[in-house]
């Protein structure tokens, strides 16, 4: 990526709070007092989005993770980015 | 089932106890708060009145309130340390043992990890004086818990043949000594070996709240079951109606869990609301595989203590850059 | 009925059978009398027949070397990176430290691949990983990678993983969360306070790393994670174990704490570091076994876990899978160095497109290293929990006598069958009488039906 590229910044919008357990990630949002499962790949970015790598650290590892080219992990991970904004979990940060 | 605290004031250190942040101030109840306190009881149609502190006997009108809660005609429950004036021990003694249960914490002290032979020879004259009135509690905050020394006391000062062991939870966000779940199944083993000691005498173990199923081996059960143990797999708001009109889940979630105590209110409505404010965080449990266990799902478990479970969540603070080329096409959800 | 044992403490005897999880303490002529009954089926008198009888009753079977198929693997052990941010003083773990390899996400990919299929096909539901290094988490995204797709994978295919590493405590605080949620152990090597600590275990760069390391054990403490402490004891820290079991199980609630002895070596020479003296090991670690049980903590030393009745010691001949950032198949976490220096060579295979590639003739070798070939261990009643201990650190071809490691092992070894039947003041009465010490671990054998006559 070049110096000067520009950037939308992802956020979760209201505070939540999670905790990983065996088989899944549960996430407790309590403005909308839902409660949301994550498992499998989900589970796995959500992970790395909490542990603050980076965009192009994230695209390498769910390449390795789904053993497919990384336009194609990419494309995976916007999926589950869009489901997250549909959600209310995450949502792209106001300028 | 409500606890009605009358005072946040103690006068002893116990590392593990839940109110431990609670016991800042030095407020008694009026006899008039009580009095509306003791209206909802009735309205609530609750059959016992429980008075909690701090330490309820400290209030300095304890005689009084005690009268007061007489008068309704319920059986009155008064959970003490049990080092206790002269004053508040007459008033005690002087009721019906039918109509009393007066809980004395055991492990309660001014000076915590030490042996304190002037506290244990107090609480001693007031279990012998209380008799069958007196019901002995213990908090379990270490994985190697010595509770033997409860049996010798029971049948020497003739007190109500139960011991109730208690878990010490953590106050959410807060700083007490508990008993980490990691720890629980060693505790559990020597539970059940101690209600076999204790049945052999004639005493039952009576389990509080937020035990969970999985402490337990399948000998250890079949030990409880046969040494007659009152267990249950419990974590429901009891109702704490404290002195700030505020009514909270119970003591470890104080500061997160409660609502507010209108004259008119009732225990019912309280308590759903309680429940709803909390439902989303049930599907987790104390340990990782909760959500997914049988015994859960099968509701011979409910997963343990709340506080416990909510302190394994953590806030979430994502932030992500992402190349704006690569968001441009995605539709704009706005933070 | 041959690996009945008998060792003499003070006036009383140790009576002890691996075989048949029993042991009991007697006097001389009951000794005589069990032995005469057991060898004639004599009558036995009255008071000796529940022995004699259990005795007599069917025992396990001695435990046997691997032979087969690899289908049952101990554990997969990976080994993320051989580079570490500590200069323990007494690790002979070779240079370089920091910039050495490190396991590419390709091969940690193919060998967790390769162990779920293997898992799998062999019809488990269990399994395993443990991670190594050099300090694992020095290759954090490896690490967390790794956890992320084994999970995934063992999800899929309905396998239940643990996850289990060996680390220094050495990260940031959001990285130490992450392994206190992710991982079900953490072995954490802590040495004692402050002081020891810097002394035996300072970081390469020349800062302190201690309290990092006690705001990471506080972090495990709190979680749920199994923490189990490991501490190398020395000779200038053998009189402090009691002291350091107190400050451990106040501060940080593990599970357990192993207490290890100094591994001598050229290093720990250079540092003025020595392994402590067995009697004195065995005294103090009897007073930190005491000071630990009231916290509820198990103490341990590697080579008196009586519970594992076995010919090996350690993974090496148990089909542990234990994989090098290269992708080499091991049998031993320990480096080539290492074991070629005892003219072992413990690789068994590689990883390759997604499965082991194993040497058999190899792996057969690896699980001939048993202790039926360690000759001073035959008659020794350590031999089906100690084994002969580590095969590459402890000397043993061609021993005639017992040495240090053999001692502390031997006198632990008595000293917690006589506490497990609660024989504490005998014990302490050993513990300060240096003759009867050895005569219960010099004799030249324990076993019941060769002493001649019983000492």
């Amino acid at each position: 990526m070049s110096g000067n590229q520009s950037y939308e910044v992802l956020i979760n919008p209201h505070p939540l709070y999670w905790v990983r357990d065996r088989e899944q990630i549960l996430i407790v949002d309590e403005q909308s007092q839902e409660i949301y499962a994550l498992q499998h790949v989900e589970a796995a970015v959500w992970t790395w989005l909490a542990l603050a790598y980076s965009y192009a650290k994230i695209v390498e590892l769910s390449t390795a993770m789904l053993g497919v080219p990384s336009a194609e992990a990419e494309q995976r991970l916007q999926v589950i980015f869009q489901n997250w904004q549909n959600t209310g979990i995450l949502a792209i940060e106001a300028r | 089932m409500a606890n009605l605290v009358v005072t946040d004031v103690c006068n002893m250190k116990c590392s593990f106890c839940f109110a431990h942040d609670y016991l800042r101030k030095s407020s008694f109840i009026s006899l008039e708060a009580f009095e509306q306190r003791l209206d909802f009881i009735e309205r609530s149609d609750i059959n016992e009145i429980r008075l909690i502190g701090g330490e309820p006997s400290l209030h300095p009108r304890f005689p009084e309130l005690i009268a007061l809660a007489q008068q309704r005609g319920k059986h009155i429950v008064v959970f003490s340390h049990g080092l206790l004036s002269e004053r508040a021990l007459a008033c005690l003694e002087s009721l019906p043992v039918e109509e009393c249960t007066i809980l004395i914490n055991m492990n309660a002290t001014r000076t915590p990890g030490q042996r304190n032979t002037q506290e244990q020879h107090q609480r001693w004259m007031t279990l012998r004086r209380l008799g069958q009135r007196a019901l002995l509690g213990f908090n379990i905050f270490e994985a190697n818990p010595q509770f033997d020394f409860i049996l010798p006391l029971i049948l020497e000062a003739n007190c109500r043949r139960v011991i109730r062991l208690g878990l010490a939870h953590p106050i959410l966000d807060g700083q007490n000594e508990y008993l980490h779940p990691k720890q629980y199944p060693m505790v559990g083993h020597k539970i059940s070996q101690f209600a076999k000691t204790a049945a052999e005498l004639g005493v039952k173990l009576e389990l509080d709240c937020g035990f969970v199923r999985c402490m337990f081996s399948n000998d250890d059960m079949e030990t409880l079951h046969q040494a007659q143990a009152d267990i249950g797999w419990r974590c429901n708001p009891i109702l704490d109606v404290d002195l700030t009109e505020q009514v909270f889940h119970c003591f470890p979630l104080s500061g997160k869990v409660h609502r507010p105590f209108f004259p008119d209110a009732d225990a019912r409505n309280l308590r759903a609301l309680l429940v709803e404010q909390t439902r989303h965080y049930r599907m987790a449990g104390i340990y990782k595989e909760c959500s997914t266990c049988s015994f859960r799902q099968r509701d011979e478990c409910m997963g343990g203590c709340l506080a416990n479970t909510m302190k394994r969540f953590q806030p979430a603070a994502l932030r992500l850059r992402v190349p704006d080329d690569v968001v441009a096409d995605w539709p704009r959800a706005m933070a | 009925m041959d690996d009945i044992f008998l060792v003499p403490v003070i006036h009383k005897y140790l009576l002890y059978s691996p075989l048949h999880h029993f042991v009991a303490l007697v006097d001389r002529h009951a000794a005589q009398l069990i032995r005469a009954g057991l060898n004639t089926q004599d009558s036995v008198p009255e008071v000796l027949k529940t022995i004699a009888e259990q005795l007599h009753s069917v025992e396990i079977n001695p435990p046997t070397v691997r032979t087969g198929m690899l289908d049952d693997p101990l554990f997969l052990g990976m080994i993320p990176t051989r580079n570490c941010n500590l200069g323990c003083r007494y690790c002979d773990f070779a240079a370089p430290k920091l910039d050495g390899p490190v396991m590419s996400l390709d091969t940690a990919r193919q060998t967790i691949d390769a162990y779920l299929n293997l898992l799998k096909a062999a019809g488990r539901d269990y399994g395993e990983v443990h991670l190594f290094g050099g300090e694992p988490f020095f290759a954090m995204e490896v690490v967390q990678f790794i956890v992320e797709y084994a999970t995934l994978g063992a999800s899929e295919l309905k396998l239940n993983i643990h996850f289990e590493a060996i680390t220094n405590g050495i990260y940031n605080s959001k990285s130490c969360r992450w392994i206190a949620d992710y991982f079900d152990t953490i072995i954490l090597s802590l040495d004692g306070p402050a002081e020891i600590q810097e002394r035996q275990r300072p970081a390469r760069n020349g800062h302190n790393p201690f309290s990092t390391i006690i705001r990471n054990a506080r972090v495990f403490s709190e979680a749920a994670v199994e923490l189990i402490i490991r501490v190398c004891v020395t000779s200038q820290t053998v009189g402090r174990m009691a002291e350091i079991a107190a400050w451990l199980g106040e501060e940080f609630r593990p599970s357990t704490v192993c207490f290890e002895t100094l591994t001598e070596s050229q290093l720990s020479r250079a540092s003025g570091l020595m392994p402590p003296s067995p009697w004195e090991f065995v005294r103090q670690f009897v007073d930190a076994t005491r000071v630990l049980d009231r916290y509820g903590i198990e103490i341990v030393l590697s080579t008196t876990n009586m519970q594992n009745i076995q010919t090996s010691f350690c993974p090496v001949g148990k089909d542990a899978l234990i994989v090098s950032p290269d992708g080499t198949l091991h049998a031993c976490y320990l480096l080539p160095e290492d074991w070629s220096r005892n003219n072992l060579d413990l690789r068994f295979g590689r990883v390759a497109e997604g499965r082991f590639e194993i040497d058999d003739q190899a792996l057969q070798r690896i699980r001939s290293l048993s202790v039926y070939d360690k000759a001073l261990c035959s008659n020794c009643l350590c031999r089906y929990h100690c084994a002969g201990g580590c095969h590459v650190n402890h000397h043993l071809a061609g021993a005639k006598h017992y040495d240090d490691l053999c001692i502390q092992t031997r006198l632990i070894t008595i000293a917690k069958l006589l506490l497990q039947m609660k024989q504490d003041e005998l014990v302490d009465e050993w513990l300060t009488n240096r003759p009867a010490m050895e005569a219960s671990v010099m004799q030249p054998t324990d076993r019941l039906f060769r002493l001649e006559p019983i000492p």
